[in-house]
């Protein structure tokens, strides 16, 4: 052990000094998500900059009360002009309008109402935008006297479309809430009178459930993909790095025994793969709190872990990262250059990512044959124990799995690497080495 | 006379074929011995199976069949012994770019189980050998060729092994760089440690070698000083002993 430990030292000083290596575990985790926050920021502000700049114009139905468009002018980033709708629209049409409001209540409203449709059409209101070119209307808001609806018409594939109906909604919902109180007032009606239902929505969940809510729906993913990329780029290096700049001759003419080589790059390997996680997790918990506090929620969320929670990630991602090194040795101690190792680690780097995704967006899953699957059962496992409903003896499977196939990788990678061959044969197919791998055979 | 630090009996390295099945015999029943303070130098053109044969004392290969023990030890079965008992330099041993050079030594005086401050003596004795004190907190990827070399010879002898085994050791070096090597050897040999030494280059075998084995084919086919093998074919020079050996079996 102590032999190995030298090796794993040694990597981790060369794996210091090598700016590619400091990239991939240590910088890109690091500074992911302050990038991306940065970047959706900056995208975020130069849409907003853009509608800013050009206030999106709404047409009123004249036939409006004039306190809505007043209403409407106070608002910013809107610019309101009214529109005579019987010339050329609001005729009786067979197409559908589009978003509709009634005023009053609905039982008042189809007493009164007529049966024709009154309000304009979807072809209408392109026709109008299409007159106005240079400078189309955002929303129009109709108004049908007769049936006393409103007809709020956008268009939901342009951003300023959307931000102008919401703006135009709120204003109308306001007033119709204005004109149901007076109305409920010249009545003799009021509180419960006015509104004799009412559904008051109560969230049960604590801050810290949320918080191990949002975790379990982040940590599984984040877990599938930053373990694979922290082991991939360490491989690569410590594995077809060292036969590919011909440093491997120089390792075994010591008194190193080949197990120990193998066992001191597994342990630097695993050990990069949970660097990588763990400088990602604390990335993303940085950035959570940020935006969270930005967002004015920090306090009704708590996504401080447990120590519980911790623990359980700690052992998931040990044996998940244990795991994926294991494999990604077998899949790459053949390869001779670092182009034929890409290509042997390629599907180990996407696989269990893409699989992990999967199981993370899907429903309560993890079946004691699903338990079987390293690092799925471990993205469904620590998804189950964050929402509290962990199944004592699936755990167990999961974790079982995990450390025989880990075992059984590392053994494999121990007797492919014992092999005289991948020190001096050019040639090394992937089913030879399978075939070292599992066959038991002399040691050379 | 000393008892032999090297001793190879009849080995013999097949390298099978793709299909596992027999291949190519690269070293065929090859014997001799080498002694402390002596020089052996194994002549032979690329392909002859001198590698295979430094590779397999030195337990990067087994062998199929034969025996050799190096400083007392079997090779086939006490590998790590052997490897603490040689140095082992050849062109693809390379050093680590990253380390520098004092932690390239050192690294390798710590896998000899050098430790704490016989390994702080012994690697500043060594640098100072090869007077590359000064480079020393460089790191390997920023010495020149000659440097390097040094570096890979300390590297090769921090812990001061009896036996030394040189796989064509100048082979890619500038003049300068292959002279450090050669004059490393000569003092090798002075302070009475067995080597063994591979090259195509006649005049390194003329300089250095105090006997040669002329490998070809996998087989060698005569050992001997320079002396007596050129007394035994009648010519003046080695190169002269070493083509007619080569030409004599074309097959």
């Amino acid at each position: 052990m102590r032999q190995a430990l030298m090796v794993l030292r040694k990597e981790i000083r060369e794996a210091s000094r090598d700016r590619g290596m400091l990239l991939h575990l240590v910088l890109i985790p690091l500074f992911l998500y302050p990038l991306l926050g940065f970047g959706a920021w900056q995208i975020f502000l130069l849409i907003e900059g853009s509608a800013e700049r050009r206030p999106a114009l709404v047409l009123l139905d004249a036939s409006l009360p004039a306190d809505l468009g007043d209403s409407l002018r106070t608002r910013p980033h809107l610019r309101v002009e009214e529109i005579e709708l019987e010339a050329g629209v609001g005729r009786p049409r067979e197409e559908s309008t589009g978003t509709q409001v009634r005023e009053g209540s609905t039982t008042a409203g189809i007493e009164a109402g007529a049966t024709a449709e009154r309000l304009p059409s979807i072809a209408d209101f392109r026709h109008l935008r299409q007159q106005r070119k240079e400078d189309p209307p955002q929303v129009l808001l109709a108004w049908d006297a007769t049936r006393r609806r409103y007809g709020l018409y956008h268009d939901s594939s342009r951003e300023s479309s959307q931000r102008a109906r919401a703006v135009v909604a709120e204003v109308v919902r306001a007033r119709i809430e204005r004109v149901e109180e007076e109305r409920g007032r010249e009545l003799g009606m009021s509180g419960p009178e006015l509104r004799p239902f009412v559904i008051e929505a109560v969230d049960t969940a604590s801050p810290r459930q949320l918080g191990r809510y949002l975790l379990s729906l982040l940590l599984p993913v984040l877990l599938v993909i930053m373990l694979p990329q922290g082991a991939y780029y360490a491989t690569l290096d410590t594995v077809v790095g060292e036969r590919e700049r011909g440093t491997l001759e120089t390792l075994i003419t010591s008194p190193l025994q080949r197990g120990e080589i193998i066992l001191g790059k597994f342990l630097f390997v695993t050990l990069s793969s949970l660097v990588s996680f763990a400088l990602n997790l604390l990335s993303l918990g940085l950035f959570l709190g940020f935006v969270l506090q930005l967002m004015g929620i920090g306090d009704s969320i708590g996504v401080q872990p447990s120590l519980v929670d911790i623990l359980v990630i700690l052992v998931a991602a040990t044996l998940t990262a244990a795991f994926l090194s294991a494999a990604m040795m077998v899949a790459a101690v053949g390869s001779r250059n670092y182009r034929e190792g890409q290509t042997a680690l390629m599907p180990l780097y996407l696989l269990p990512a893409l699989a992990g995704l999967v199981i993370a967006t899907q429903g309560d899953v993890l079946s004691p044959a699903l338990a079987w699957i390293p690092v799925v059962n471990v993205a469904a496992l620590l998804r189950e124990v964050l929402r509290g409903q962990p199944q004592p003896s699936i755990i167990v499977h999961s974790l079982v799995s995990l450390l025989v196939f880990t075992s059984l990788s590392l053994a494999i990678a121990a007797r492919i690497g014992r092999r005289e061959e991948i020190l001096f044969d050019p040639r090394l197919p992937l089913r030879r080495l399978l075939r070292w791998g599992l066959r038991s055979e002399r040691k050379p | 006379m000393n008892t032999p630090a090297i001793e190879v009996h009849e080995l013999v390295k097949i390298y099978p074929d793709h299909q596992g099945g027999e291949g190519v015999r690269a070293v065929d029943g090859v014997s001799f011995h080498c002694r402390p303070g002596e020089v052996f130098g194994l002549l032979g053109l690329n392909g002859a199976g001198k590698t295979t044969t430094l590779r397999m004392l030195s337990t990067s290969l087994t062998p199929s069949s034969g025996h050799a023990s190096v400083n007392g030890f079997d090779i086939a079965t006490e590998s790590q012994q052997v490897r603490r008992s040689i140095g082992f330099l050849s062109g693809t041993t390379g050093l680590y770019h990253r380390l520098t050079a004092r932690e390239m030594v050192r690294l390798f005086g710590e896998l000899q189980g050098l430790r704490g401050r016989q390994l702080d003596e012994r690697v500043d004795e060594v640098f100072s050998i090869f007077g590359i004190d000064r480079y020393a907190d460089q790191r390997c990827e920023k010495l020149s060729t000659g440097m390097k070399q040094k570096v890979n010879i300390a590297r090769t002898v921090v812990h001061d092994p009896p036996v030394l085994i040189l796989d064509e050791p100048t082979s890619g070096l500038d003049v300068l760089a292959a002279s450090t090597t050669l004059d490393f050897v000569e003092q090798a040999r002075d302070e009475g440690k067995c080597v063994l030494f591979s090259t195509h280059i006649m005049s390194e075998v003329e300089r250095l070698c105090d006997r040669v084995g002329i490998l070809h084919r996998g087989r060698l086919r005569a050992v001997g000083t320079p002396d007596e093998l050129k007394q035994a074919s009648g010519e003046r020079y080695l190169e002269e002993v070493f083509k007619r050996m080569v030409k004599d079996d074309p097959a």
